[in-house]
């Protein structure tokens, strides 16, 4: 069953000022109360739904440790044991790092790897942050944003992360008003340096896991759900919830006329669904999935990021720019995956993961379907579906 | 680089045989495979594959559909 993902910030303050910030635009003074959390708790309780609460923001740090204790009660009161934090890192101290630990949350720092310091700063104090859990064997994954700025130092940035993680993803910067977007030569930059990066970690016989990479194999092996802005269905999944408990669909920056109002006048989290709001978002999508339906991807993308869209065009089309981006990884990566000889990948994760999925290369299909192989997938037209 | 060739029939034949989804509770039983010299192993893994795809052929009922002289299943 899917899960439903909280996104629950407790607070908007932060202490960096990363150039790319979309929390910034929200006005939100008040840090959230230990009553909002017990209200959100009971009613994702309530749902029928798996829970996955990640604590965002601003920088959840900021709020103190005694809160975070007596949440963490809250939420083993009313079953939710699936919790994560998305920090930027640098309040993290011995003492936090522990009770992480104990409470068994996941932990994910925001880093702009070697470039961070265009585009958050602070980076020793992460660093030292970072090698403060390993000391405490406590490993917390990286989500480092593509930019502009640091959009050359992608690949070299997979190695770098090698020494510092286990896991990480990225993210292409999130276009607002606040931020801007990888432009034609940034594009260009980003998919030489993703071709690199592909090309490394396939060959890494000690690689680390990179979401985005883990993500589309999981689509082309059909072994699971795959990233948010891809899946189609991220309306009624996601529910990002600020600190007095307006409610927004995602963590990413909507207008203000796409808040779905606040939790404390719902009575269950599935009333959302029957908001003027949340229908008028669906039409949006239908309109956008039907102007996207015969883009060769539409199958992976599904008319891609709802929030993206709504800021460029109110909905209607995708990302322009991104969409020039994902056809290209896209094909990218279906060329490379199509014909690998599996036992001779250097990579013992992607080798397990094509073991596990049942991975069948267009050589082999063409082996097994003989010299009808090509008859056999243009004859086929159900094949298309 | 493999940024702009993109053929749909490859794509297509490639996520029919690969979805997982389509072949809902059968399991394939595989080997890890650690070393290109694992050769027992991967001829092992090569037949199961071989008997899940011809599986899922007969299943799809395609052959029927085009006669026996466009397709030649080697199963």
């Amino acid at each position: 069953m899917t899960k439903l993902k909280l996104l629950v910030k407790p607070t908007h303050r932060c202490n960096f000022d990363c150039v790319y910030c979309y929390d910034k635009q929200f006005q939100v003074q008040e840090d959230m109360t230990l009553a909002m959390v017990e209200h959100i708790a009971k009613l994702a309780a309530r749902t029928k739904k798996p829970i996955l609460w990640t604590w965002h923001g601003g920088e959840p740090l900021l709020m103190p440790i005694e809160f975070y204790t007596a949440a963490n009660e809250i939420l083993l009161k009313y079953g939710i044991t699936d919790v994560a934090m998305q920090s930027n890192g640098s309040l993290l101290t011995e003492d936090w790092i522990l009770r992480l630990k104990e409470w068994s949350w996941h932990y994910c720092i925001s880093f702009d790897g070697m470039a961070n310091d265009l585009t958050r700063g602070h980076t020793e104090e992460v660093l030292n942050a970072v090698a403060m859990c390993k000391h405490f064997k406590y490993y917390p994954s990286i989500i480092r944003v593509v930019t502009p700025e640091n959009v050359t130092s992608l690949s070299r940035d997979y190695t770098f992360f090698k020494s510092l993680t286990t896991a990480f993803s990225m993210n292409r910067v999130f276009r607002t008003t606040a931020a801007a977007p990888l432009d034609d030569v940034a594009i260009a930059i980003y998919l030489e340096e993703y071709v690199r990066m592909l090309d490394e970690w396939i060959n890494d016989p000690q690689p680390i896991v990179v979401r985005n990479f883990d993500e589309y194999l999981e689509f082309f092996l059909g072994t699971g759900n795959y990233i948010c802005t891809y899946t189609g269905v991220c309306l009624g999944s996601f529910l990002s919830i600020n600190p007095v408990g307006d409610m927004y669909p995602c963590d990413c920056w909507y207008p203000p006329e796409f808040c779905y109002g606040n939790i404390c006048d719902y009575t269950t989290l599935e009333d959302i669904q029957t908001s003027n709001v949340f229908m008028r978002l669906q039409e949006i999508v239908a309109i956008r999935k039907e102007s996207c339906k015969d883009c060769l991807i539409y199958a992976f993308c599904n008319g891609g990021c709802n929030a993206a869209a709504v800021n460029i065009s109110g909905g209607a089309h995708p990302e322009p720019l991104e969409c020039k981006v994902r056809v290209k990884e896209f094909i990218h990566f279906f060329n490379t995956i199509k014909n690998l000889q599996i036992e001779v990948i250097p990579n013992p994760n992607l080798r397990k993961i094509l073991c596990s999925a049942g991975y069948r290369s267009l050589p082999f299909l063409g082996e097994v379907l003989h010299e009808g192989y090509h008859a056999y997938c243009e004859a086929n037209t159900c094949l298309q579906s | 680089m493999y940024l702009d060739s993109f053929d749909a029939n490859e794509f297509a034949l490639f996520h029919k045989f690969n979805n997982a989804h389509e072949r809902g509770t059968r399991h394939i039983d595989v080997y890890f495979i650690d070393s290109a010299e694992e050769e027992e192993k991967i001829r092992y893994n090569k037949e199961k594959l071989t008997q899940d795809t011809c599986l899922q052929l007969k299943r799809l009922d395609f052959q029927e559909s085009l006669g026996d002289d466009k397709i030649k299943i080697t199963c």
